[in-house]
């Protein structure tokens, strides 16, 4: 059996190296089956796996390497042949990690309170998804998207007031910028004193961690315009309402945008350390992990942490999105194809 | 002077954000401080008890004096009101006919002395004496009263302190039931006073001084604060006159709605014993037969009279239930799991304002000789004093946590390993450590990245996705394995090293990938046409041009590797670094001691930032110019 897999990819990873750079659609063909040939492997495997197992889990491992590199080396012609080689590489990286985990967690036998295989948390997530959804609405509902509702606004509004008054600027910002290296996760037992322990707290977070990027990235866009547009406006004889909504604010949006990259990844990380640091009712995917790292159940651990990080990307995507429809017009943006 | 100008906004920043503690300090605390306040189990408990006259005479009287008179008194002899008409005037009671001293006293026991201020209820007395009587020294009334030690006695222990009110001191010390004399009082303060025994009291025995006049040692012996002359003679009486209260409500054989004197009242029946006439009323309620399971509506009781409570709220007959004998039918049927209770005699209906509803309308006055009440918060009648008096502030005033530096320094010697400064050097020395670890990851990952694009392509976009995965979740796992494979997570800097590594490694990356490529194509050309080899190319164009970008990088990733630093310190039981100490003075409750600690880590970030600024001041001093 093992030894069938062996040659199958044996042979394609050899025409591969011999017809792959004209043949794209062979060497796409390769990923599927590979990932395919790795799964039958795992799935077949025997109680105690042998030299088989291991040779024919690197070999299809090998294989998906040999592809990725031929992929990134081969000149698409067609929209289809492009759209394959930007897809189908990133897409194999998560699957070639996988099949690593998995067989290595199987092949060694770990059990799984020690460190789970990819099925595991599989299991535990299709088995568990009410609670999962009940934990990311609390977590990415009540708590992030509350805080960064809150801590934006006042962010860009108090960016704005800093960017206009020299008094602020010389005062606050250098404390501002101090506090970008102050732990405040530390913060978070602090304000569960004050907030309580529930969803309050954390969201309560949230507002700070992401109140200071946003601040420090509006005062810098209003400040650095170029010299030579606000020469031109003042030219004009604009007032300074003109100058802020046609020169400054424009100015500032990449920055915003870039604030609010950095603050979405911030605040979904804070956001659980939050829920480590202050244990309140036993809800939120941060409280989730911890509860479950304790018992040991670390399937549901993974699992938690693989539904934080799709929501967390999809914010992340959306943000992008929204940068790219705002602020299409800049350089940064317009020199990606 | 120049410069002291240019800084004094900053000072004046500083200056008003001190000064915004305080407001914040109250927004945050005062809630807290109102909600204890509301509580009523942090509230001071007092009971009312009915007063005997203060003396007693030998012949018939027509006033009695009592120590103190509730609102609406009520003179009860032998468990019932007495039958003569009498006023009463402050703390007198006038009577309208005089009384003879037995219809004010019966039964009174002559107390046999003991010495040293003991004294004993006859041994061959065959009267129950299970309730505690009142005590007449010559036909004077005294007061029983008592304190136990706030600390535990331990078998070592000798000095202990004992709380009383600022009006009074304590009296003469018992263990267990044994009068001490051989001590010596260290400190009297205005509600506390300190003892030191000479002996230390047993393990588990209980230390008393009396408060008042005497207390009792045990069932039938007490001891005097101050020993009585020996000729006074010293009775116990079992059955005395007493000054009860009168509840308030018309008697009028239809009012079955009464009112205590005093709201707040505790709501278990023990705390309190309600008369009508000379009948105790019983206070305990029947369960039904039946469960409630949500879908029974007939329900049986023990007896067939009394009112009928559901989770607390009285019902009334016909609109809520119906009743047959000793069966209820409730109309609608209770919810699985309700409190359903049958109270013969009375329901406490509102505890907050006193107001009892007896299950008969009464034909005779209802007294109480004995209830329990909170009388007051014990933090104080203000939300202010209620927030001086918080245990914890959320938010100390600023000027708290500036008193409490030099006591958080020197709280553990340099030698503890809990010292503030090695709890500072420990955490920074693993946060340079990732530091280190996390550039160099880094730095190979980008020259991968440069040299081989199609990783690049099939790499960075997951580099970026494993950003957003939290992954401090996983150190609760990370620590898991690593204690598996045999590295003792308690001492070892590797945890800590492993997630500031991650945290580290990204920004670096992608920042140096940048500076990788930001090299002038004309020089590229140049140093193509002079056939240069990729080592050199890499190592005479590429990596001085990556080196600002390498550095801004690592700059930002020393303030988060920091982060991830402390919170693998708290999840790791780590007892040497500053995040560990964060939460255990979380969970001790030392606010402004978490406030120092942070703003020790605040600072301690700073100093990580200008440190990676001074090494690239070091390591490329060409850039010297640009900042």
């Amino acid at each position: 059996m093992s030894l069938t897999i062996i040659l199958i990819v044996l042979i394609a990873i050899i025409s591969l190296l011999i017809f792959g750079r004209r043949r794209l659609l062979l060497t796409s063909l390769l990923v599927p089956v590979c990932v395919l040939l790795g799964m039958f492997t795992i799935a077949q495997h025997e109680a105690i796996p042998n030299f088989w197992y291991w040779l024919s889990l690197w070999t299809v491992l090998g294989g998906l390497v040999v592809s990725v590199t031929q992929l990134g080396l081969a000149q698409p012609d067609t929209r289809v042949q492009l759209f394959l080689t930007r897809i189908l590489p990133s897409a194999t990286v998560p699957c070639f990690l996988l099949l690593l985990w998995q067989g290595l967690v199987i092949g060694f036998g770990v059990p799984k309170g020690i460190f789970p295989s990819v099925g595991d948390v599989v299991t535990a997530l299709r088995s568990s998804l009410p609670v999962f959804l009940n934990d990311s609405y609390v977590t990415f509902v009540q708590e992030v998207a509350l805080g960064i509702a809150i801590g934006v606004p006042t962010g860009i509004l108090s960016g704005i007031a800093i960017a206009y008054s020299r008094f602020l600027q010389r005062g606050f910002l250098p404390l501002a910028a101090a506090f970008g290296a102050v732990p405040i996760v530390g913060l978070a037992p602090v304000l569960g004193r004050a907030f309580g322990v529930d969803w309050q707290s954390k969201a309560a977070v949230v507002v700070i961690v992401t109140f200071f990027p946003v601040l420090l990235n509006t005062v810098q866009g209003l400040i650095l315009v170029d010299a030579l547009k606000l020469e031109l406006l003042h030219a004009y004889a604009s007032s300074p309402l003109t100058i802020f909504r046609k020169l400054r604010f424009p100015n500032a949006l990449p920055y915003i945008f870039n604030a609010l990259k950095i603050a979405s990844v911030v605040s979904v990380i804070s956001v659980i350390v939050a829920e480590f640091l202050i244990p309140g009712p036993p809800r939120g995917l941060g409280q989730r992990i911890s509860l479950s790292a304790r018992q040991g159940a670390y399937d549901v651990v993974f699992a938690a942490i693989f539904v934080s990080s799709l929501i967390s990307i999809t914010i992340y995507g959306v943000i992008v999105v929204l940068e790219r429809t705002f602020t299409g017009w800049h350089p940064s943006l317009r020199n990606e194809s | 002077m120049q410069k002291v100008r240019a800084q004094w906004p900053l000072l004046a920043t500083l200056m008003i954000l001190f000064g915004l503690g305080y407001p914040l300090a109250l927004l945050f605390g005062l809630p807290l401080a109102r909600r204890d306040m509301q509580d009523l189990r942090k509230w001071t408990r007092a009971s009312f008890s009915a007063a005997s006259p203060d003396t007693l005479a030998d012949e018939p009287v027509q006033g009695l004096s009592f120590g103190a008179t509730p609102e609406r008194g009520i003179l009860i002899f032998d468990g019932a009101p007495v039958e003569v008409d009498y006023n009463i005037e402050g703390n007198e009671v006038r009577l309208e006919q005089p009384l003879s001293p037995s219809d004010i006293a019966r039964d009174t026991i002559n107390l046999i002395a003991l010495g040293d201020g003991i004294y004993s209820i006859p041994d061959n007395l065959n009267q129950d004496i299970s309730l505690q009587p009142t005590i007449y020294i010559d036909g004077s009334l005294v007061h029983p009263g008592s304190v136990e030690t706030n600390e535990v006695p331990d078998g070592q222990r000798t000095t202990f302190t004992f709380d009383h009110p600022d009006t009074s001191t304590i009296g003469r010390l018992v263990v267990d039931d044994q009068v001490v004399d051989d001590y010596d009082i260290i400190t009297v303060s205005e509600a506390q006073t300190e003892v030191m025994l000479a002996e230390p009291p047993a393990f588990g025995s209980s230390l008393q001084a009396i408060q008042d006049d005497y207390m009792w040692l045990n069932e039938t012996q007490l001891v005097f604060n101050t020993s009585p002359a020996e000729t006074a003679s010293v009775q116990a009486i079992p059955s005395v006159m007493r000054l009860a209260e009168q509840l308030q409500g018309e008697v009028d054989g239809s009012n079955q709605v009464f009112n205590l004197a005093r709201g707040n009242v505790l709501e278990q029946a023990s705390t309190r014993r309600l008369f009508v006439g000379s009948r105790q009323l019983d206070g305990d309620d029947e369960r039904p037969d039946e469960r409630v399971d949500g879908e029974t509506s007939a329900f049986t009781f023990a007896s067939d009279t009394g009112l009928i409570s559901l989770d607390g709220v009285l019902l009334t007959a016909l609109t809520d239930f119906t009743r047959d004998g000793n069966v209820i039918t409730l109309l609608t049927t209770p919810a699985r799991n309700a409190r359903l209770r049958q109270h013969p005699d009375y329901l406490l209906t509102n505890p907050s304002t006193g107001q009892i509803t007896l299950a008969q309308p009464p034909t005779e006055p209802v007294w109480t000789n004995e209830y329990s009440y909170y009388a007051e918060p014990s933090c104080g009648n203000t939300v202010l004093t209620c927030f001086f008096a918080l245990p914890q502030h959320p938010v100390p005033f600023p000027h708290w946590i500036i008193r409490r530096a030099p006591g958080f320094v020197q709280k553990f010697p340099v030698s503890d390993e809990r010292n503030v400064l090695r709890a500072v050097l420990y955490t920074s020395t693993g946060t340079l450590v990732s530091l280190a670890l996390g550039g160099l990851l880094g730095t190979l990952l980008a020259v991968v990245f440069v040299l081989v694009r199609p990783l690049e392509q099939a790499v960075l976009p997951w580099v970026i996705a494993s950003q957003t995965v939290p992954i401090i979740a996983l150190v609760p796992v990370l620590l898991l394995v690593l204690g598996n494979l045999g590295i003792t997570i308690q001492t070892s800097l590797l945890p800590t090293a492993l997630i500031g590594a991650y945290i580290t490694f990204f920004p670096v990356t992608v920042g140096t990938v940048k500076g990788l490529r930001s090299v002038d194509p004309l020089a590229l050309d140049l140093m193509t046409s002079y056939a240069a080899s990729p080592v050199d190319v890499f190592l005479k164009l590429r990596f001085p041009a990556a080196v600002p970008f390498f550095f801004t990088s690592l700059k930002l990733g020393a303030a988060a590797a920091l982060v991830g630093a402390l919170v693998a310190e708290t999840e790791s039981n780590n007892a040497r670094g500053l995040g560990f100490q964060i939460l255990g003075q979380v969970q001790s409750g030392n606010v402004a001691d978490v406030w120092l600690l942070l703003l020790t880590s605040g600072l301690l970030g700073i100093i990580l930032v200008n440190l990676v600024g001074l090494i690239e001041r070091l390591v490329a001093p060409w850039l010297g110019a640009r900042s």
